[in-house]
């Protein structure tokens, strides 16, 4: 057990190393940085441009600055960001915050509503249900991420009901407790709507297509004649029995928890990760850049060992060897 | 005196890799030695675990021996290069017990047997299609079921199949690793029949593996019986029938359900 | 004394995906004594295992044009509700699917599926439920053994382990009638053996009636009372073991004997010969439209065949064929 988990570990460590190293030489070679900018201003001396570059290091070699880099981000330090004039850290883990609030509650309502929906659609493979279902996620499928959500910022500005952008109200801070959470409560709906219809369709066909297939297979109707009852056939049965393909689905789930919501966040104005780095991508704040990068990774690489953990615990096949 | 095949002291080890722990060592094949004459059938007889199937992956050159030697038609072929045991074996056939795995779900019967015939490189079109339509004939099925799936073919039909592919090659040597095993009572008589004519109009040379000691003693012109990755017991099928020698072959006689189809049977409590 | 499963006329067929309707079973009638062995003599497209999957109403999807009537204890089990149905699976009537390696969830302990039949059926005290799982599974297994096996997974037991579990699985609740599909058909000989005896002793100690189903008449010799031989989703045969396995009447039936009798004869000569064989193939689609559906390969056909199908005929008090040969003119 212990060289399986191992060996899953290093993988992601390795993984981890590479991304950091890829992202950022790519980030440092590209053309340009942030006090390109300054130069256009005439106000500012040539020699205060460059005493700025000496003081950031970006004078040095790329090897050199990737290992200063590495050893202050083992201490936590993730760098300065130049636009915002504080360490990247925190500015990060706020932006990543936001971004989570939004993912995780979108990744737990899909996930529960693509679990009955799909073991439903299973159920009545071929029957009225199911090409309900059918042609319900084939419609959201092909409606692009973008209509979606600026069709649900349409109704929110024509209804009225929902605000139509930001994380909470301009007078946020003088409410009470309750008052503050239904605030928040109301600014999500849109951008968690909006994931969880992009999210929805592809879940859902994946548990059912793993539904399908196990509720067809001979231990499933010996169970249905050992007098199992549908509920307990269904969820505790025949569920587990297809939980592979799914448990690979979840821990992709995870992977891009921080990732996945870019196009949202920005279209609804949602002070999230995605906006943030878009911006300190065009800046050339490249710590900013940089330590986002390590973060999604972070969590896409945690995601799939995550992934691989629960295979493990939940496949004995996996896990144990064969034979008597 | 040579026969077509010869064995001797071949032994298979194989290592079963752990997740956790050392790992396995099995000795599937403890030293095993016996030849077959050309035109006559062996038929190797044991439990499953005795390492029978084994000794056919090692026959057909799917599988290296640890140790030992194998020799076909006088050449010695364990310890050939992969290129050459290519080439032996296209004379080397196996047949598996099991009808519906054997064959891509998706081909049709035609697909089936001109991709053999393919391999041999000298036959076009229409001739690699009359070929295949011969060998239908060959094993007792129509030529008019080239079309159909092998999803549509009964499982006697399907080994009838897999004996036709097999034979596209031409082998000198036919391994049946419990081909008749998964059918019903009547279909293994019926396909035993196809095996004994195909043996006297083409002499073939049989490998018969199985765990049904009356099959194979019907089939059999010499019987070995395995366990635990040896021969314990070889002989003529009457001199095993009658007088077996050792406990597992008695095991094995006793282990066959048996059925008195005379009027006067006595009734058995 | 009543019978306790009572089979009426029972017709099942199912709808392929080409849209072509495939009689498996088409009027079958029999029934069971209490205590007593029936053999089920049947090949692959006899309807056997649609037999024994409808006893219980396991239908696949695509079974369409149910018919007839299957009584258990009074009362029609293809009519019943559906909790009342419940209560009867893995209780009163038990079936043991064959192929053992795709009968048992592939991720779940052994001992565990043993007790979620136990959980199914108003067990739910949890020491109750280990306790009587060790009981069902020391019945089947040396003590020794037992403990092992209900830790283990399927894939890791041989095929007659598994083929064990199946069985403690379908006993667990004590049912009064079990049906076995092929239990032994995936086994070694010596296995088969054991297997076997596991039967007879359970039935002799729990006073099970049973159908056991298989393809192999010689399976039968000891074991069944009576035997039933199923051919192309009719009865062409019905009668005392005794009198079939000895002196059988159907032209199917007689072949199917003979065409493996001589494998058992130990006074033969030493020269290959035939196997006596059945022509043709027992595939649906070589099955008549009308009249006797075995009359394209009998050896004893005659005009009448191919017109009308025979009836059921006696041929004694406790044998009956379903041949034109012996209805008397």
């Amino acid at each position: 057990m212990m060289r399986y988990l191992l060996r899953r570990a290093a993988h992601a460590f390795f993984l981890l190393i590479g991304v950091s190293l890829l992202a950022f030489a790519f980030t440092v070679l590209a053309p340009g940085n942030y006090f390109d900018e300054m130069r256009l201003n005439p106000e500012i001396a040539p020699e205060t441009i460059a005493a700025l570059r000496t003081q950031y290091e970006l004078n040095r070699s790329l090897p050199v600055r990737y290992v200063h880099w590495v050893s202050s981000v083992l201490h936590g330090d993730m760098g300065f960001s130049f636009a915002y004039n504080t360490p990247v850290a925190p500015l990060l883990l706020v932006r990543a915050r936001n971004t989570l609030l939004l993912t995780v509650t979108a990744m737990l309502l899909a996930w529960g509503i693509a679990l009955p929906l799909g073991i439903w659609s299973a159920e009545h493979l071929g029957r009225l249900p199911d090409r309900l279902v059918s042609w319900g996620t084939a419609a959201l499928l092909v409606v692009p991420d973008l209509a979606l959500a600026l069709g649900l910022l349409v109704i929110a500005v024509k209804s009225g009901w929902l605000p139509t952008g930001g994380m909470v109200s301009l007078n946020f801070d003088r409410l009470p407790f309750f008052g503050k959470l239904r605030d928040l409560l109301l600014h999500m709906a849109l951008p968690v709507a909006a994931l969880v219809l992009s999210v929805l369709p592809t879940l859902v066909r994946h548990v059912r297509a793993a539904m399908a297939e196990v509720l067809d297979a001979p231990f499933v109707l010996a169970a249905e004649g050992h007098g199992l009852r549908r509920r307990t056939l269904l969820y505790r049965y025949a569920l587990p029995a297809a939980a592979n393909p799914l448990i690979s689905l979840f821990g992709f789930s995870i992977g891009t928890l921080l990732s996945g919501s870019l196009l949202i966040e920005v279209v609804m104005s949602w002070p999230g990760l995605g906006p943030f780095l878009l911006e300190a991508i065009l800046a050339r704040d490249i710590y900013v850049v940089i330590g986002g990068v390590l973060l999604s990774t972070l969590f896409l690489v945690g995601g799939n060992f995550l992934a691989d953990l629960l295979l493990y615990w939940a496949d004995p096949r996996i896990r144990t060897e064969t034979g008597p | 005196m040579h026969g077509l095949v010869r064995v001797e002291n071949l032994v298979k080890r194989f290592s079963k890799t752990r997740l956790a722990g050392p790992n396995q060592e099995v000795r599937a094949l403890a030293g095993v030695s016996f030849s077959i004459l050309r035109g006559t059938t062996l038929a190797i007889v044991g439990e499953s675990g005795c390492g029978k199937s084994t000794l056919a992956l090692c026959l057909a050159c799917l599988e290296r021996p640890t140790s030992g030697k194998i020799w076909f038609e006088e050449r010695e072929i364990s310890g050939l290069h992969e290129k050459d045991r290519r080439v032996i074996r296209r004379q080397i056939q196996l047949i598996f017990q099991d009808p519906a795995n054997s064959f891509n779900p998706r081909w049709t019967v035609l697909e089936i047997l001109t991709e053999p015939l393919a391999l041999t490189g000298n036959l076009r079109g229409e001739e690699m299609r009359s070929r295949a339509g011969g060998l239908l004939s060959q094993v007792g099925l129509s030529p008019d079921m080239q079309g159909k799936l092998s999803s549509e073919l009964s499982g006697g039909q399907r080994q009838r199949l897999a004996i036709a592919r097999a034979l596209a090659l031409e082998p000198k040597l036919l391994i049946l690793d419990e081909a008749l095993s998964a059918l019903d009572c009547s279909v293994q008589a019926q396909i035993a029949n196809l095996l004994m004519d195909l043996q006297g109009s083409l002499k073939m040379t049989y490998l018969f593996i199985s765990h049904d000691l009356a099959m194979a003693a019907y089939l059999a012109d010499e019987i070995a019986v395995m366990s635990h990755g040896q021969i314990v017991e070889q002989g003529a099928p009457e001199k095993i029938l009658k007088q077996p020698q050792s406990r597992i072959t008695r095991e094995l006689l006793a282990a066959v359900p048996r059925l008195d189809f005379s009027p006067h049977r006595t009734a058995e409590s | 004394m009543g019978a306790i499963l009572e089979v009426r006329d029972l017709r099942v067929a199912y709808r392929s995906r080409g849209g072509v309707i495939f009689r498996a079973l088409d009027g079958i009638s029999f029934s069971l004594e209490p205590g007593e062995v029936m053999g089920v003599l049947g090949e692959s497209g006899s309807g056997k295992s649609t037999l024994a999957t409808s006893l219980l109403r396991l239908f696949h999807a695509n079974a369409v044009d149910i018919s007839g009537s299957v009584l258990f204890q009074g009362q029609d089990l293809l009519q019943a509700e559906a909790d009342e149905l419940q209560k009867i699976r893995g209780k009163l009537i038990s079936l043991i699917f064959q192929e053992p390696s795709v009968a048992l969830h592939p991720t779940l302990r052994a001992g565990r599926q043993v007790r979620q039949v136990l959980a199914a059926h108003g067990m739910n005290c949890r020491s109750a439920l280990e306790k009587r799982t060790r009981e069902v599974l020391g019945r089947l297994f040396f003590a020794e053994e037992a403990e092992r096996i209900a830790r283990s997974y399927p894939h890791q037991l041989s095929g007659g382990q598994r083929q064990r579990v199946l069985i403690a699985q379908a006993i667990a609740c004590g049912p009064s009638v079990l049906i076995a599909d092929e239990p032994t058909a995936s086994l070694d000989p010596t296995t088969q053996m054991e297997t076997l005896g596991v039967f007879r002793t359970l039935r002799k100690s729990m006073g099970l009636t049973m159908i056991f189903i298989t393809h192999n008449p010689a399976l039968l010799g000891d074991f069944a009372d009576r035997v039933l031989v199923l051919y192309a989703g009719r009865v062409v045969e019905l009668g005392a073991a005794q009198d079939i396995l000895v002196s059988p009447k159907h032209p199917y039936t007689r072949a199917l004997f003979q065409s493996i009798a001589p494998l058992f004869d130990t006074r033969r000569d030493s020269s290959k010969k035939k196997l006596p064989t059945i022509s043709g193939d027992s595939l649906e689609s070589s099955l008549p439209v009308a009249g006797c559906p075995f009359e394209p390969r009998c050896p004893e056909r005659m005009e009448i065949c191919k017109s009308r199908e025979p009836g059921l005929v006696n041929v004694s008090e406790t044998h009956t064929v379903s041949c034109f040969r012996y209805e008397s003119p």
